[in-house]
Formats: structure tokens, sequence, C-alpha cells
């Protein structure tokens, strides 16, 4: 098997959902010569790339996004040694948050996942997340894209101060807010002043690639 | 015709003299407001700061063990019955939810291994507790985990659920239920969604496992409700989420399928209703729910792109809809007059032939009291049979 096939069999583990068999795969790559640096870019992450696309058209469902996360994972593992001292260059970095007073992070974590496949630095604060924290990571990491989820209207209160205070903070210029979660419209980002609305995690990884 | 003639005739399809109307409500704060009384909820910094949450600390374990805590939660199930009975409603979801040992003062779990975040309701007293994740990622954990028996579960909501009925029965139509259980839901809680997606591709065998205890939970809980005299239950399970389904239809029917077949089976044989309650967007399932048995669908989130008048059109003529009045918007934040034009589309979409139960989506604490007034006085005006478009 030569390096380009060895990496065809990582996305092709990737898109099967193969948990038990991608680590052996990315280890065959390796052997083969291959880059590590294209084993992720076009292995993995194309790999996942393609779950992201099998998920939006209905074929694959919310077990297999998240099996697929998983195979990831096991598949970085030889991986990741190798890529430490490497100069690999990011998306950019994403600045991700459920807000202040919902602590749901499902659909977070999904964006989060994706993101990462999809080449993004991701500063995942977590749930229940208070707008100054979320001004202090954008400015710590110096994000290009805060992404806001959240469950319910009573919440928006809270995405409201999240939005007025990175302004405050002076950092609005240097990102761009997008918002998701179950209660979230393309209007309420609109009224709200932010840039964007995603449906999905997949929706969210097309938005942040269009903002870098 | 009472409360319960009319759901009855709705439950079968029928054409009572006006819509029923379901209440899910289980607030605190709404109840009490809805009675009058003074909010007995326990303020949550009462039992997390200070000297009262220290001692609150040191308690938990004595507190379960007395079962303290959830024998509030039993006495709020009145509470509940008796606010949806003063508000109007016609029939009312006596959900068993005593089912939570403190760990700490922060968190809880429940007994069949998820772990909860103790929260807080807008007047800062404790609430519905927030799931965190689940304990048993593994199954060597979730065989070792102490799950009660049948048994237990039968005689926890029998207690409850005959005195319920002997007391409110006469009065409005009570559905039991069991909370935190559904087939799916508990199986994918108790694991965590992550460990449960592998653990379905890997091990389908022990996620039919998981099925079939929760298969004999719920045959319990539809003995008990039958035996203390209940006419019907609500099978709580929430299968999808905004978008769609979280696991593929086909899927659900392989692992879940046979077992809720039993499941709906049995209610059926005791002369039970049964119902599913299921949040998301559940398009792609309703023909499911139609073939696993389920008298009727409640839920149907318009927020999650569920239209009320499509589903009447799909399964309205094999199973009794719900619906489903937004409570992200029109139920918590809507005017009246947003309420009035929800109640009067809800209608004309689902309720001109029968078979057709008012309500809102779910129980949530930001639904205010106001607007469920108004959606049961709009239900009077406008849901009397013969309804006209």
């Amino acid at each position: 098997m030569n390096e380009r096939e060895a990496i065809q069999g990582v996305l092709e583990k990737v898109v099967n959902l193969d948990i038990d068999g991608v680590t052996g795969q990315v280890s065959v790559a390796l052997k083969a010569g291959a880059d590590p640096r294209n084993v992720l870019n076009d292995g993995l992450s194309a790999g996942m790339r393609l779950v992201g696309d099998r998920f939006q058209s209905g074929e694959y469902f919310l077990t297999e996004l998240l099996l697929a996360g998983e195979v990831m994972k096991a598949g970085l593992v030889p991986l990741e040694p190798l890529l430490v001292n490497t100069d690999i260059q990011g998306k950019g970095t994403v600045v991700l948050a459920t807000v202040k007073g919902d602590i749901h992070d499902l659909g977070k974590n999904l964006v989060g996942m994706m993101l990462s496949a999809a080449g993004f630095e991701v500063i995942d604060l977590g749930s229940d997340v208070a707008s100054q924290r979320i001004v202090e990571a954008v400015g710590k990491h110096q994000a290009k894209i805060v992404a806001l989820s959240m469950l319910l209207t009573p919440m928006v209160i809270s995405l409201r101060s999240a939005v007025e205070e990175i302004t405050m903070a002076g950092l609005r210029d240097q990102v761009k807010i997008i918002i998701g979660g179950a209660c979230t419209t393309p209007v309420l980002a609109k009224e709200l002043g932010c840039d964007a609305h995603g449906e999905d995690a997949m929706a969210a990884v097309y938005l942040c690639e269009k903002f870098v | 015709m009472n409360s319960n003639e009319r759901t009855a005739i709705a439950l079968n399809l029928g054409i009572p003299d006006r819509v029923p109307i379901y209440s899910e409500t289980v607030i605190q704060n709404q109840i009490y407001e809805i009675l009058g009384e003074k909010n007995k909820a326990v303020p949550l910094r009462l039992i997390q700061e200070g000297l009262t949450g220290t001692l609150f600390k040191l308690a938990a374990p004595l507190i379960n063990r007395i079962g303290w805590s959830n024998r509030q939660i039993e006495k709020f199930m009145s509470k509940k019955i008796e606010a949806d009975i003063v508000l109007g409603y016609d029939c009312s979801l006596a959900g068993y939810s005593a089912i939570f040992n403190l760990k700490g003062n922060r968190q809880a779990t429940d007994i069949w291994g998820k772990l909860y975040d103790l929260g807080a309701d807008p007047d800062g007293n404790v609430d519905t507790p927030m799931y965190r994740q689940g304990l048993l990622t593994t199954p060597e954990l979730w065989d070792a985990w102490p799950h009660p028996s049948p048994d237990r579960i039968y005689r926890a909501l029998y207690r409850v659920f005959a005195d319920l009925q002997k007391r409110y029965g006469e009065r409005i139509y009570l559905l039991g239920s069991l909370s935190c259980a559904g087939l799916w839901e508990a199986s994918s809680g108790d694991m965590g969604l992550t460990a449960f997606s592998v653990a379905l591709h890997r091990n389908p065998d022990f996620v039919r496992r998981m099925a079939k205890y929760y298969e004999t939970i719920w045959l319990a809980t539809i003995r008990a409700t039958a035996d203390a005299g209940m006419p019907a239950l609500v099978y709580e399970d929430d299968l999808a989420y905004k978008s769609g389904p979280m696991v593929s239809p086909r899927v659900l029917d392989e692992i879940f399928g046979p077992s809720l077949r039993r499941i709906t089976e049995e209610a059926h044989k005791r002369g039970l209703k049964i119902i599913i309650h299921c949040c998301g967007n559940v398009n792609q399932l309703l023909d499911l729910f139609v073939d696993w048995g389920f008298d009727g669908a409640q839920a149907l989130e318009p927020t999650a792109g569920v239209d009320l008048a499509e589903v009447k059109k799909r399964v309205g003529k094999r199973m009794c809809i719900f619906g489903n009045l937004d409570i992200s918007h029109v139920m918590s934040q809507g005017t009246r007059e947003e309420v009035e034009a929800a109640v009067k589309s809800a209608i004309q979409a689902a309720a001109q032939d029968g078979g057709f139960i008012m309500g809102k989506t779910n129980s949530h604490y930001a639904v205010k009291v106001e607007n469920t007034r108004w959606m049961i006085e709009y239900t009077h005006r406008y849901g009397v049979y013969p309804v006209t478009h």
C-alpha cells in the first residue's frame, strides 16, 4: 500500500465509523512514509468532513456524528506525538460557550468537535458561562469567532449581555459572533447584532470557514 | 360532559363537546401562584451557601436515607394536580419523579445512574435538576449499578398513584408516568450520549439488555397505573432534538421497537391509553409512534419544525394529537393576542375531526401562568365542537 492509498484508507475508516480499525490504519499510513500532517488533514479531518456531509444529508444521525468524534480521537493517538513539533497553521481560534444560566451543552460540544476536525483551534469555555469570561477569552486567545449556544428564550438576556460586553471591551470589530441552539433563529441573530445563526454543527463549520 | 369523558373521547379519536386541555406543568412557582399559596419551595442559596449550606451538605446522606426530599416531591404531585383542577385543565400528567439522591448540596443522582446539577427557578428556589452526565459509561459500570427492581418501582408508584386517583380522579383525567426512564433516554443518559453511541456500534446486545431492563420498569409502571385506577399513562422519551431524531429511525426500531411494542400491548391489555411524549423534530418518527402502538403523541414542538397540520394529516386518524403551544415564546413571553392566535391556529390545524387535545409543548419555568389562563380561556371559546375554520 502506498502513502496515498494508506491516507485514503484512514479517510475511509473515519467515514465508515471504524473505531477499532482507525488507529491501525493511521500507523499503516505512517509506516508507508506519509507526513503526519497529511494523515491528519487528508485522512482524519477530510473523513470528518464527509461524515458531516452525511449528517447534513440525513444519512447519518447524531449518534454517528458522536461516534465519528471518537473515531477521530482514536486516530489521533499515534499521530499526536508526531504533530507536537510541526508548524501546522490552524484556521483560527473560535471561543465556544453556552451562555450564562444554561447548562445544555450537547449542541455546543458537537460544534466544538466539528470545528476542531475542520482545523480550527477551539477554546471551549463550557456551559453557564458569564459574559465577562467570554470577553476575557476573546482577548487572551485573539479569537476570530465567538460561537454561543442557548436552549430557551429566557437566556436571550445572557446572549445580549455577552454581545454588549464584547462591544464595550472594544473587541467587536475583531470577532464575528455566531449563535445556535433550540430557540435561536436568524431573526434573533440580527436583532442582537450577531453576525450569523447556525442551524446545526455543520452549519457552524461552514459559517466559521466563511468568516476566516 | 365532564373532563374524564371529554378526554377519553378525544383519546379514542372521537369528537367530545369541546377540545380537552392537557397539563404537564410541574414548576413550583407556577403551581403555588395558581393555588394562591405561599411558595413552599426551598431557596437554593439556603442549601448551598453559608452555615445552612454546610449543614445541608453534611446532612445529605441522612436526608437520602430518610427520603425527605423525595417525600417533598411526592407531596408536590398533589399540589400540581390541585392547581391543574383550579386552572380548568381536563387532563393532567401525574409523573412520578421522586427518584433523586442528593450528592452533597450541589448535585444529585437519579436511581438509574445519571448525574444532575441542582438548579434554581427564576425566584431562586430549588427546581427540576438539570442532567449533567451519565455515570455508567461502560457495560461493567452499568451492570454494577444497584438498579431498582420492577417490584420496588411498582410499590412506589402504586402508593402515590392510588392516592392521587382516589382524591382527584373524579375531577380530572389523570395520566401516570415515570420520569427519566424512557428506553432511549434512560439508556443513553445512563452512559452519556458519546459512550452510548460507541456502545451502540460496538456492543448492540448490551444496549438491547439495557432496553430490556427499562421495559420491565415500564411494565411495572403500567401495572401500578392500572391497579391504581388511572385510565392512561405517558411514556416519556426524548428521541429527537431540534433538527431530527438523535439516532436513525431504523436503528431505533431495531433496538427499542420490540420492547416498545410489548409496553403498549401491556397497557392496552390492562385497558390503558398510552401516550408518547417526545421533544424535538419528530417528523421522521411519527409513523413509528403509530406502529409501536401509541395512542397519542405529545410535545410536537413547533420550534423544532413540527407542523401540527402536517402531523394531523399524516397520523391524525391513527393517534390522538396533543398540541402544541410553543413555550419558547408564545407561552413565556407572548401577548394575549399571540396566545389567542396560537390556540386558534392549533384548533384549525388539528381539531376538526376530533382526536385532539390542547396543551403546551413542555413544562418550563419561563411559562407564565397568565398565558396559561389565556390558553385555557381561548380553548373554551374556540374549541367547542363543531369547531369552525
